[in-house]
């Protein structure tokens, strides 16, 4: 196929994390791609790096009341407040479909409870098919006061490591962007045993309508997420890069393959791509094939020669 | 649902339902609100804008006579059941004024009767259209057994679902939701639904997919409007 000259510098995008061996660094967000037939109308879905499915908790949850959306400035917030089908259906219905697709499927889960972050893994575990787990700790802590988990470095180490023990299966934690030194929670995450971090998930935000005076989410405060978050995203993800050993998985804002550029070369090995598929759901696709366009304009042969080749001039600007 | 331009700021596009189509164009009418349909109203011919559809469902075929009640901009998605069933239906039409009640014209050439109420009374009879067509059952009840297609604001669909449930009434409506995916992804877009099934009686559907055509008599309405 194509011409005999693309053939030839054709560049190798495929990367590996942990034992998971992607063809392409291009990845879904969770909660952003529903379970891939939602988008499988579209493009063949099986040219992604990885499917990564919509968060999914031991039983089914109905999520919080409408509205669950506002539009901000390039930012969506959301309080979709972790809805989900449950794992028994996910696993007898949707899993099924998915395995059709010729892309490793990472599922994405979480738990009320440090209990039902086991037992939800083990589960998942014990089914074939299944690539990664991606464990969500953006969730609230039903005993510790509701508090989010992944900001809680304590109970961060307790979840990983305890999670870690009830899998096999790579073990990618995704980190709560909603704390003072992300570095470090990465960090934890690693000596908890995860074999990659993703980041960021969403940051906590809150709209409000002046001639009403009222919130506009039902749930009052939401996750922002979308073009208007990526600097911070980039940032986050540069520093827990020179952090941890481990493979980083990036997104925040990435709409453009020059936004996943930039993810890459702060050294994030992969990338995933949110909100940007409701703005277009080809969005995956089109960052996909611009990558491997700017890879063969620069001369890149290999994409890790790309990961993590931020070149800074100045470094002693950076008190770290 | 459209969008004008590809930048960021409006970020996501928004829904609109189908006016009408032939064999080369499909039409919309829209009401300016905000930034996105700010942006839609300034594109001029032969500028490109995004669409993604048709999404959702439909609604279901009336069967014989049908009522048809809509709130001002409300018209818009059932005009084309109008014309697919011409003469069947008795139209209640309602706006807050008559520059308001979009179509008027062509919609009164669709139907067998039409009733019209604005809020300020500039045309048509002053009042709310679910409280002509509450009148209208009185003294016409044999038209209780007819089903009612339906679409308008939130607060007009809240209060007609009371209505609904008091006659016992089959009605459909489409329903509004802020979305962002258009697709059953995001989960963004849901109304409360009753499902028996459920301990707690319902479940959130989706708009977009699910919907925007819903039985109103299984809508459970607890929002502030
Ligand atoms: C299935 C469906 C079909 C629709 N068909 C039409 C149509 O044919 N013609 C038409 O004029 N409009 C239609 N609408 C409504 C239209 O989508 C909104 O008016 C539009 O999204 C407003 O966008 P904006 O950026 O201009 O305003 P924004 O700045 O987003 O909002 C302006 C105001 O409108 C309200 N609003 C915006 N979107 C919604 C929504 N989805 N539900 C409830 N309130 C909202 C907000 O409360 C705000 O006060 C439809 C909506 C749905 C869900
Ligand atoms: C509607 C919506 C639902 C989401 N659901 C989940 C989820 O279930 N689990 C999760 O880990 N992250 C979830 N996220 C976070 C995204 O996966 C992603 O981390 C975040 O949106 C930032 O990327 P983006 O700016 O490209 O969207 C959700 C985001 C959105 C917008
Ligand atoms: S808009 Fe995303 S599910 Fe309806």
């Amino acid at each position: 196929m194509g011409s005999g000259f693309l053939d030839v510098i054709k560049p190798n995008l495929s990367i590996q994390i942990a034992t998971l061996k992607l063809k392409n660094p291009v990845m879904t967000a969770s909660g952003t791609f529903g379970y891939g037939e939602e988008y499988s109308e579209f493009f063949d879905v099986s040219r992604l790096g990885a499917i990564v499915v919509k968060g999914l908790s031991m039983k089914p949850k109905k999520g919080n009341p409408p509205p669950r959306i506002v539009e901000t400035p390039a930012g969506l917030i959301n309080s979709i407040g972790l809805q989900n089908i449950g794992i028994d259906h996910f696993l007898n219905e949707k899993l099924p479909l998915l395995l059709k697709f010729k892309t490793p499927i990472i599922v994405n889960f979480f738990g009320d409870t440090v209990d039902e972050f086991i037992k939800t893994a083990e589960i998942l575990s014990t089914h074939k098919g299944i690539a990664a787990l991606e464990m969500n700790v953006s969730c609230p802590n039903k005993e510790a006061g509701w508090r989010i988990f992944g900001t809680d470095p304590k109970i961060l180490k307790e979840v990983v490591s305890r999670v870690r023990s009830a899998t096999n299966l790579p073990l990618i934690v995704k980190l709560s962007p909603n704390v003072g030194d992300i570095a470090s929670m990465a960090k934890i995450a690693q000596d908890g045993g995860a074999d990659a971090v993703s980041l960021v998930n969403t940051f906590l935000a809150m709209a409000v309508d002046v001639k009403t005076r009222r919130p506009l989410l039902a749930n009052i405060v939401g996750g922002l997420s979308g073009p208007a978050i990526k600097p911070i995203a980039v940032r986050m993800v540069w520093e827990v890069c020179k952090a941890v050993n481990i493979p980083v998985i990036g997104m925040g804002g990435i709409v453009t393959y020059k936004d996943a550029l930039e993810f890459l070369i702060v050294g994030s090995k992969a990338i995933a791509v949110g909100t940007a598929n409701f703005l277009n759901p080809f969005a995956t696709i089109e960052i996909l094939e611009g990558i491997e366009k700017y890879m063969v304009e620069e001369g890149i042969t290999d994409i890790n020669q790309l990961i993590g080749s931020l070149v800074i001039d100045y470094e002693r600007t950076y008190n770290n | 649902m459209l969008q004008a331009g590809d930048n960021l700021d409006p970020l996501l596009k928004r829904p609109f339902s189908i006016l009408d189509y032939d064999d080369e164009l499909l039409y919309f009418l829209f009401k300016k609100k905000g930034k996105g349909t700010i942006y839609l109203s300034r594109i001029n011919k032969g500028d490109v804008i995004t669409l993604l559809g048709p999404l959702g469902n439909g609604w279901p075929a009336p069967q014989g006579e049908f009522i048809v009640i809509a709130g001002g901009i409300g018209i818009v998605p059932l005009m084309l059941l109008l014309k697919q069933h011409r003469n069947k239906a008795i139209l209640f039409y309602g706006a807050k004024n008559e520059n308001e009640l979009l179509m008027l014209e062509e919609a009164s050439k669709l139907v067998k009767e039409i009733y019209i109420s604005t809020d300020d009374g500039s045309k048509g009879t002053r009042g709310l259209i679910t409280e002509i067509f509450n009148d209208f059952l009185v003294s016409n009840s044999s038209c209780k057994d007819l089903t009612i297609y339906c679409c308008g604001s939130p607060p007009m669909l809240k209060a007609f679902s009371k209505l609904i449930r008091e006659h016992n009434l089959s009605c459909y409506a489409s329903v509004e939701e802020y979305m962002a995916c258009g697709v059953g992804a995001c989960l963004g877009c849901v109304v409360k639904v009753i499902n028996e099934a459920d301990s707690e009686g319902f479940h959130y559907k989706t708009v977009c997919k699910d919907g925007p055509i819903f039985n109103l008599k299984e809508i459970i309405w607890d929002q502030v409007f």
